[in-house]
């Protein structure tokens, strides 16, 4: 079953120096459950399609169905993760989850054992008074992640959300997701402009152009299996979708050929 | 185990082990917490130390100047007068009775200033077409002195505390409603999105983000504009007024009585610091967050 529909969504945005083309022409088709990495580098609009869909911003023209709605406005059925915790400073980490609870004005009663206990899942049971500048970055993002995932989203957002952090966090934030994923199998669309990250994570990865973005081309992962650990970026299988798209981002002139 | 989303690395931390170098402020680094404490209570001393030496030093300095250039009194009166000229004035009924007057109308003109300054600057920056209407005229006035218009306020609101209160709250007015605006206009996008995202909009994502962002500038504001009030009062009094600080201060020049001017002047800033004390002290009730972070910040860059 499709469940996210985006189809022929571009955007232009109006600068001071003339109109930048920021998205061209995307069509995607997300099935329910599907992990869909979009991997591009930086300033190719992938966090402008992301915004799009999470009906944070309007695309110029095109349009993108949820399920049978077509997004206007910030669906209730979605969880965002930034690429900054963007925790709130006057809120501790328990009721930095909350935020999420409030905002859809959900019974917050219902909700607080919920968010105690997905605090304790990340590791964070003792931390739920703590406010964010007492937390370490890693700490700071998985209370974001928390926050998304406390009502219950069927699809998950995820806007480089590793990208600040050092390289053992990420590692490690990387296969908690995973297992959460395989857990709940929500829809996931996971921006990042990590190849292994992208091709970990994903069992579909969309590699885009640079500015004006567009899909260049689609990879199926499948034959990594369902179920992946750290090992698995060993395997050859793993290393032949990474040569394919390093193969790729050469041919787009993102990566150069020879060290010149 | 494998629905988890621990971190073996950051659990260490919690158990108190020393795992790593993060910036955070864990139960691991007790160490670096003492240390922290230590380099607080030293700075705690010395702002307050040094301070009370350079006045020391100021007084001192001011006593010997007169006694080599041989200072007339009515020009500078030494320091032991002025002293005993302000312990005389404190313990006086009728200077309490100017002090209060002269307090009446800060406070009061700055409660007038925070409600109106906070109000239009909320509606400034959340509605283009007030920020249209009433910013240009809101600057201009800036450019007036205040000290010129008092006298039309005198022939407006007559001599006294209506006078007295307008023209403190005018002065105070102008850092509260900038530091509001500006508050509010420079939270980050971002939160505003995070806000929408989890679906705030409109008065609840103001109430929820906007305000408590802006916040530490509004008190900027507030902290500027109390002790601007204090100027705004003497002013008003020095035109339009028969009793308060600013009158006597007149009345004391016209006098040649230096000692007791320059003893008033001490009551004003004696006045300014606790008023502004209170400021800081709200301030830490209301968002203690902004003033543990940046306690924090400070400690760490030293």
């Amino acid at each position: 079953m499709t469940e996210i529909h985006i189809d022929g969504v571009s955007k232009v945005f109006a600068t001071r120096t003339g109109r930048v083309s920021a998205l061209s022409d995307i069509s995607l088709k997300i099935e329910s459950g599907q992990f869909v990495s979009i991997l591009g580098p930086s300033g190719c609009g992938k966090s402008t399609l992301l915004s799009i869909v999470a009906g944070l911003d309007v695309a110029s023209s095109g349009r993108v169905t949820i399920g049978n709605d077509r997004v206007t406005a910030p669906h209730s059925g979605l969880g965002m993760v930034f690429q900054d915790a963007h925790l709130l400073d006057w809120r501790n980490a328990l009721d930095n989850v909350m935020l999420q609870v409030e905002g859809k004005r959900l019974p917050r009663a219902d909700y607080l054992p919920r968010a105690r206990s997905l605090l304790e899942q990340v590791g964070l049971a003792d931390f739920e008074d703590k406010r964010p500048w007492e937390l370490s970055g890693g700490m700071r993002q998985r209370v974001a992640i928390c926050r998304a995932l406390i009502h219950e989203p069927k699809i998950l957002l995820f806007d480089e959300p590793f990208g600040p952090l050092d390289a053992l966090t990420r590692e490690q934030l990387m296969l908690d997701l995973h297992r959460l994923w395989l857990r709940d199998r929500q829809t996931v669309i996971f921006v990042t402009h990590s190849i292994p990250e992208a091709v970990f994570l994903g069992d579909v990865v969309v590699v885009m152009t640079k500015r004006p973005g567009r899909v260049h081309d689609v990879l199926h992962t499948s034959d990594l299996g369902v179920e992946r650990d750290l090992d698995v970026q060993a395997s050859s299988a793993f290393q032949e979708h990474v040569r394919k798209l390093h193969a790729q981002f050469q041919e787009l002139g993102i990566l150069s050929k020879r060290n010149v | 185990m494998s629905s988890s989303l621990i971190s073996s690395r950051e659990e260490a931390d919690a158990d108190g082990e020393p795992a790593d170098l993060s910036p955070a402020v864990t139960r691991g680094d007790l160490e670096a917490d003492k240390r922290q404490r230590a380099l607080q209570r030293r700075s705690r001393l010395l702002g307050f130390g040094i301070p009370v030496l350079s006045l020391a030093a100021v007084v001192i300095a001011w006593d010997i100047a007169i006694r080599i250039f041989d200072i007339a009194p009515f020009i500078l009166p030494p320091p032991v007068e002025v002293w005993d000229e302000l312990i005389a004035q404190l313990q006086d009924e009728q200077y309490r009775h100017h002090t209060y007057a002269t307090m009446k109308a800060v406070v009061i003109g700055f409660l007038v200033a925070t409600v109106s300054g906070v109000l239009l600057g909320v509606a400034m920056a959340t509605w283009r077409g007030a920020y249209r209407v009433l910013y240009p005229p809101i600057i201009a006035s800036q450019g007036v002195p205040k000290t010129a218009v008092a006298p039309l306020f005198l022939l407006w609101f007559g001599f006294g505390m209506t006078s007295k209160v307008m023209i403190a709250s005018l002065i105070a007015f102008f850092p509260v409603v900038v530091g509001t605006l500006h508050g509010l206009q420079s939270v980050s996008p971002d939160l505003l999105r995070l806000g929408r995202s989890v679906g705030l909009s409109g008065t609840r994502l103001f109430l929820k983000i906007r305000l408590p962002a802006a916040l530490p500038e509004v008190f900027t504001g507030l902290k500027v504009g109390i002790t601007l009030s204090i100027v705004g009062a003497i002013v008003a009094e020095f035109v339009a007024a028969n009793e308060g600080l600013g009158y006597m201060l007149i009345i004391s020049m016209a006098q040649m009585r230096t000692q007791v001017v320059m003893a008033t002047l001490c009551i004003l800033a004696l006045a300014g610091v606790i008023l502004y004390g209170i400021i800081e002290v709200l301030e830490r009730v209301a968002i203690p967050w902004h003033v543990a972070s940046g306690r924090k910040h400070i400690v760490v860059s030293s």
